[in-house]
C-alpha cells in the first residue's frame, strides 16, 4: 500500500495510474489525518519550490514526513519536484528552505555548468552510481522521461546520475529516503519497474 | 543524451479515431482505448491524440476523452482540439496530459501562448503549425485546415518561438496521409533559426523518410497512417533508425 500526498500541486493522476497498472495499492490522501495504513509515501511534485514547501508547511506535512522516516522501515520517495523538495534548500526564485532530509541545494542547472536549453525534457538515460534498491533489475544506460531546469547538487547519496551539458543527480538515496529526478510514471516499463521495486521494499 | 522520439498521432473526430488525406477524405481506424494499448506495448516515446470533431465555437474540449486515453498512457502525452483557454488548460493536465496542443485558437489570440507557459511551463505548449503551399509562399492554416490565413509560415514560427512555446507540430497539410514522405524543404528551413524542439508530421510512409526528417532538423517524427495502415510498427522504426545510428531510447519490457 503506498499513500501519495497530494497538495494541490501535481499530476497525482498519473501517478495512482500508474500504480493501478501494475496491481500496487495507492491512496491519495489530502491531509495528513488520511494516511492510512502501510510503510510506503510518494511525494509527487510538478511547479515551484517555494509554492511547494508553502503548501506542505500550511498543511502539517513537514512534521508528518519528519516523523514517517524517523521510523526506518517507513519508506519515502519524491519525483520529480517531490525530490527537490528533500534537499536542505532551493535557490529557485528566491532561497527557501526544503525539508532537510538530504544534505544538499538545488540550483537552476544554468548555474551548474550546463550549458543546453532548459528545460531539460525528454527521453535521457542515467548512469548507475551505486547499488540501489529502487532499481533493481533496471539495465544501466535505461532511458527516463524528465521535465525540469533545476537539479539538486552532487553529493555522496547520488545513486544515478543524467547527462546533459554536465553530469547531474538523476536519482539519490539516504537511508529509507529515495528521490527520482525523472518521471517513473511516464517512463514506460522501466518506471513501472521502479515503481514495484519501491512497494516491495 | 536526449534521443529522437517516435510518436504515434491518434486524431479523433466525431466518436471514432480517424485517419485523413491532405486534412480530408476521412476514414475510420480502430478504437480508441485499444489502440492506446497497443502504442504503449510497442515502445513508443510519447502520445499525441487531437480531437478535431467540428465542435462550434463555444463547445467546451470531451474532457471524458483526455480520461480514457491518459488511463492507458504510461509515457508522455499530448491533448489537443478545441483548446481555448486557461482553463481548459488546466482541466486536461489534471487528468493526466503532460502538454496541450493547440492551434485554431491563435487565429484570435496568439498571446495565449505566453499565458499557458507562465502558468504551467514552455514544456506544456505545443503549437501544431498546420501549413500548405498557396502559390509561390507556404501560409498557416487554421480550423482543421478549413481556415486559410496570410501568415507566412516563417513569420509565424519565429511569433510563436517568442512567445514561449516549447515545441512545435511542423504538419503539412499537403502531405497529411500521402505517406511519400515529410516535407523536408521547409523542415530544414525552419530548423536552421528555430530553437525549439521540431516534431515533424504528415508523410510517413518508410523507415527512411522518419531518418530523413532527423537528418533536416527534427526531434520528433509523428506518424499516424504508417501505423494504420500498413505493417510498419513503432518499434521496427527504432530499430532501423538505431541501425543508422540516430540515439533512440533504450526500452525493457516488464515481466
Amino acid at each position: 500500500m503506498i499513500n501519495i500526498i497530494n497538495y494541490g500541486l501535481n499530476n497525482i493522476f498519473s501517478i495512482k495510474n500508474c500504480l493501478d497498472k501494475i496491481n500496487v495499492k495507492s491512496k491519495i490522501i489530502s491531509k495528513p489525518e488520511e494516511f492510512d495504513y502501510g510503510n510506503k509515501l510518494i511525494l509527487p511534485g510538478v511547479g515551484s519550490f517555494k509554492v511547494a514547501m508553502d503548501k506542505l508547511c500550511k498543511n502539517g506535512w513537514v512534521s508528518f514526513i519528519n516523523n514517517f522516516v524517523k521510523n526506518k522501515e517507513n519508506y519515502l520517495l519524491g519525483i520529480c519536484l517531490g525530490m527537490q523538495l528533500l534537499s536542505s534548500k532551493s535557490f529557485e526564485d528566491e532561497m527557501t528552505d526544503g525539508l532537510n532530509l538530504i544534505k544538499t541545494q538545488v540550483k537552476k542547472l544554468s548555474e551548474m555548468k550546463c550549458n543546453k536549453k532548459l528545460p531539460h525534457v525528454g527521453w535521457n538515460d542515467i548512469k548507475m552510481r551505486k547499488k540501489c534498491e529502487i532499481f533493481k533489475d533496471i539495465p544501466n544506460n535505461l532511458d527516463f522521461y524528465f521535465v525540469h531546469s533545476y537539479a539538486m547538487e552532487n553529493g555522496n547519496f547520488v545513486v544515478a546520475e543524467f547527462e546533459y551539458g554536465n553530469c547531474y543527480a538523476a536519482a539519490v538515496q539516504h537511508e529509507n529516503i529515495f528521490g527520482v529526478q525523472f518521471h517513473p510514471e511516464k517512463s514506460a516499463d522501466g518506471g513501472k519497474l521502479i515503481l514495484k521495486n519501491f512497494n516491495e521494499l | 543524451m536526449l534521443k529522437v522520439r517516435i510518436i504515434p498521432t491518434l486524431l479523433w473526430k466525431n466518436h471514432s479515431l480517424v485517419k485523413s488525406k491532405k486534412f480530408d477524405e476521412w476514414r475510420k481506424v480502430g478504437h480508441l482505448v485499444p489502440s492506446v494499448k497497443v502504442y504503449n506495448s510497442r515502445n513508443v516515446d510519447e502520445i499525441i491524440f487531437l480531437n478535431i470533431s467540428d465542435l462550434g465555437d463555444n463547445q467546451i474540449p470531451d474532457y471524458s476523452l483526455v480520461d480514457e486515453v491518459a488511463s492507458h498512457c504510461f509515457v508522455p502525452l499530448t491533448i489537443g482540439g478545441n483548446i481555448k483557454n486557461l482553463y481548459d488548460v488546466q482541466k486536461i493536465i489534471e487528468r493526466g496530459a503532460d502538454k496541450i496542443c493547440i492551434n485554431s485558437i491563435l487565429e484570435s489570440n496568439i498571446k495565449i501562448i505566453n499565458d499557458i507557459s507562465k502558468n504551467f511551463g514552455s514544456q506544456a505548449v505545443v503549437v501544431s503549425v498546420d501549413f500548405r503551399k498557396v502559390e509561390d509562399d507556404y501560409k498557416i492554416f487554421f480550423k482543421g485546415g478549413k481556415k486559410k490565413s496570410n501568415i507566412n509560415i516563417f513569420d509565424h514560427v519565429k511569433k510563436v518561438q517568442d512567445l514561449g512555446a516549447g515545441e512545435l507540430i511542423l504538419n503539412s497539410i499537403d502531405n497529411d496521409g500521402m505517406m511519400n514522405g515529410y516535407e523536408l524543404e521547409i523542415l530544414g528551413q525552419i530548423s536552421k533559426f528555430c530553437k525549439l524542439p521540431i516534431i515533424i508530421s504528415g508523410g510517413a510512409g518508410d523507415y527512411s523518410h522518419m531518418k530523413d526528417a532527423i537528418e533536416y532538423g527534427a526531434s520528433a517524427v509523428s506518424a499516424a497512417s504508417i501505423f494504420h495502415f500498413t505493417e510498419k510498427t513503432p518499434e521496427e522504426a527504432k530499430n532501423y533508425l538505431k541501425k543508422n545510428n540516430i540515439p533512440i531510447r533504450k526500452s525493457i519490457k516488464l515481466k
